[in-house]
């Protein structure tokens, strides 16, 4: 999965915007994700970005308290939602999303750093595998998804990335 | 990363179930303090400190009646050139979330983050024995600044600028575990060690046995035990309340083991920008930021007075 890594703003604040989530789509905390006919969906391989999930949310703004799942017990939601299939009309779980292309992740990659070149190289670009793993066999000079920055100062199996083709800012 | 109330999903008052008790697992983070084993120095207002020192002079000479008096040489050591890194942390949370919370104690981001800088100082400190047979500098995560000899901090081939000195070593080249006559052999490597131009050392400090916990049960029993805990034949033993201990968490090896001799050893904790907390509310966001910030680093300036050994009886040589 990603991590929230840093910021290059150093203003304060990110970007944060909301999305109600598409009916029956499972979402954990920090997916990559787009929109899809105006709802978040996970993330795809070459999809543009729209953000990473920061906290999901009821209608109401709050936390949910079941995982979403059916039958699932009060108190079962620990950062993976199931939303109903009619949840863009019905419950409208959110998702708060970080948007900021300037926001840096730590990365979890489908295979070992390096072993590409250029997936352990700032200024290399990877796609997405899934919504929460990148293809570190396609990282490459070219436009991509993500953006590497450098590697992870705490994790050197995990490079650091900011969002290269954005859904809401574009590049 | 931002924290909201959709992050926590029990701390919320009126929402999700009732929660009876909430253990703060922060509260029981590691922090013994790193100054029981490294000396401190804090309080300097430098960008980058350098350290050098310098040897007595070399032996007098027999001369005879009338006769020219011989020279004698004293000589530098080597330089250590010693750098801050700066180590920062920082968490947003927003307006919402920092009103509704059933725990504004245990989630005071202030209170926490503090916790985070004593943490990583105390583990900070502790890769100088970590990352002590190798010079690399970047010790899983934090930045060390060796002795200026360029061979590891425990090196069996300490070199010297001094004619009148040879090669040394602080270091097992065998890997030795801990044990009542290994303990010996390290004892006595240890006072032998001489100045840069080959002079014997006074020192005065009581040693302190430097291991991780896993050698806990063995440095009990060899520390504390009024026989040789290693024999049957009744005789005393002479470690028995000789040492001081400090066994760590975060030393990574299991069995690598280390003496210092306080107040004499050259390894030091150097806190060139104490640990500052701060906050900034963004008001079109309604979004407030918390920081630490804190710049130190590691510095060995000399090697003198420390001894260790991987504890894994593998050949060593560097």
């Amino acid at each position: 999965m990603f991590r929230k890594y840093a910021s290059t703003d150093p203003h304060g604040a990110p970007i944060l915007r909301k999305s109600i989530i598409t009916g029956s789509v499972v979402t954990t905390i920090m997916d990559s994700v787009s929109l899809a006919s105006g709802f978040m969906a996970l993330g795809t391989t070459g999809t543009t970005v729209f953000g990473h999930v920061i906290s999901i949310h009821t209608k109401e703004g709050l936390s949910p308290i079941t995982s979403g799942a059916t039958g699932a017990a009060i108190g079962s939601y620990t950062g993976t939602f199931t939303a109903t299939s009619d949840n863009t009309t019905v419950a409208k779980v959110y998702a708060l999303c970080d948007v900021s292309q300037s926001s840096m992740y730590s990365a979890l990659l489908d295979a070992t750093i390096g072993t590409t070149t250029g997936s352990d190289l700032g200024g290399y670009r990877l796609d997405l595998a899934d919504e929460e793993t990148l293809d570190e066999s396609g990282a490459s000079a070219a436009a991509a998804q993500y953006s590497i920055v450098e590697v992870d100062r705490n994790d050197s199996t995990r490079p650091v990335v900011n969002i290269f083709e954005s859904q809401v800012f574009n590049t | 990363m931002i924290e909201t109330r959709g992050t926590w999903a029990y701390e919320i008052g009126g929402v999700n179930l009732e929660i009876m008790d909430y253990a703060d697992q922060g509260d029981r983070e590691y922090t013994p303090g790193i100054f029981n084993v490294l000396k401190g120095d804090t309080g300097s207002n430098l960008g980058q400190k350098n350290f050098v020192g310098k040897t007595g002079f070399s032996s007098l000479t027999a001369t005879e009646e009338g006769g020219s008096y011989a020279d004698v040489e004293r000589d530098s050591t080597y330089l250590t050139q010693m750098s801050y890194t700066k180590y920062t942390g920082a968490v947003e949370m927003t307006d919402e979330l920092i009103a509704d919370n059933n725990y504004q104690s245990q989630l005071n981001a202030m209170k926490d983050l503090s916790k985070a800088a004593n943490y990583d100082q105390d583990k900070s400190g502790l890769q100088i024995f970590n990352g002590g047979f190798a010079t690399t500098v970047k010790v899983n995560g934090f930045d060390m600044s060796w002795y200026g000899d360029d061979v590891p901090l425990f090196s069996t081939v300490h070199p010297t600028l001094s004619a009148f000195g040879s090669t040394q070593s602080n270091a097992s080249a065998t890997g030795i575990k801990f044990g009542h006559d290994n303990l010996f052999t390290a004892k006595i490597a240890l006072m032998k060690q001489e100045t840069d131009n080959g002079k014997a050392t006074m020192a005065s400090g009581k040693i302190m046995i430097v291991a991780p916990i896993e050698l806990d049960k063995t440095i009990q029993e060899e520390l504390e035990s009024t026989l040789d805990p290693e024999t049957a034949n009744n005789a005393i033993n002479i470690w028995r309340g000789s040492m001081d201990v400090a066994e760590s968490l975060h030393l990574t090896s299991a069995t690598a083991w280390f003496l210092l001799r306080q107040g004499d050893h050259e390894l030091y904790h150097d806190v060139r920008e104490g640990t500052t907390l701060e906050q900034d509310r963004t008001v079109k966001s309604g979004i407030t930021t918390y920081t630490v910030a804190s710049r130190w680093t590691e510095s060995a300036r000399g090697w003198q007075n420390s001894w260790g050994s991987a504890g894994d009886l593998a050949s060593y040589s560097s």
